[in-house]
């Protein structure tokens, strides 16, 4: 459409840290699970994201079809979520010989992860959410304001 | 826009009501066209569709908050969004297009 690239652009942006958001509070939820879903101790996520060339911007060009595998340097760029990856951290083991998950040694194998780094982790994806909610904003802030000029 | 007014405001409001009577006018314009071929009646009830279609799609985002169905709130708001700034324009365009109509009718002859 044009008038409402903007907007895609900005809401894909809530997409993907509204993503990173959910894998950061199941990292914290699951700070302390010795049993994942492969029996072993639970491994921290990663989100890996991606830029995305919106698609009715990437065929601006008219003689795109020749050179369709070329970028066009005027598309817009959302951002989508590529993978998701597990952290390669070794686990923390902990002596305690009566729990379930102990292996032959008495040790359980802990999830190496840090409810502090994940916190902060949090923190910044909560901002760049509210950042890309503000780039919505003032696209629909500068189209109202466009609007304005009719009514003159 | 508060979630509680528009779903007040959307079950008294049949979906195609605006297009519709707004049809009617467009019949009247019909016999007009300029040099390029597409009549202005068409322009308008083109516009009016695409205004329509959006307004469609926002409600359709609405029911699915609604009924708890979303997946996607900021798809869901984005919906909403678009439909309130393409109705804006579109009234816009009318008050204009009015306003030059009732100068028109003012004129001293």
């Amino acid at each position: 459409m044009g008038f409402f690239d903007g907007y895609n652009v900005a809401t894909s942006g809530m997409s993907a840290q509204r993503t990173r958001i959910n894998i950061v509070s199941s990292n914290i939820a699951n700070a302390q699970t010795t049993h994942g879903a492969d029996g072993g101790p639970y491994k921290k996520q990663n989100v890996v994201f991606e830029e995305v060339l919106l698609e009715n911007t990437k065929k601006d060009n008219k003689n795109s079809s020749e050179q369709s595998d070329q970028i066009n340097p005027l598309s817009l760029r959302g951002v989508n979520v590529k993978d998701i990856i597990e952290a390669k951290d070794a686990p923390i083991l902990k002596y305690e010989p009566e729990h379930p998950d102990a292996n032959k040694d008495g040790y359980v194998a802990y999830p190496n992860i840090n409810p502090v780094i994940e916190m902060v982790d949090l923190i910044e994806a909560m901002r760049s959410y509210e950042a890309n909610v503000s780039a919505f904003k003032t696209q629909k802030e500068m189209d109202t304001k466009t609007l304005d000029i009719i009514k003159m | 826009m508060k979630l509680a007014d528009v779903s007040s405001s959307f079950s008294g409001l049949n979906k195609n009501s605006l297009l519709n009577s707004l049809n009617v006018n467009s019949e009247v314009l019909k016999q007009e066209s300029n040099a390029n071929g597409e009549s202005f009646a068409q322009v308008l009830k083109d516009s009016i569709n695409e205004v329509n279609q959006t307004q469609v799609n926002a409600y359709d985002a609405m029911n699915d908050i609604a009924t708890g169905k979303v997946e996607n709130l900021q798809e869901a708001i984005q919906k909403i969004e678009e439909a309130e700034l393409s109705l804006k324009l579109g009234l816009e365009v009318k008050n204009k297009a009015l306003g030059s109509y009732k100068q028109i009718m003012a004129m001293q002859i």
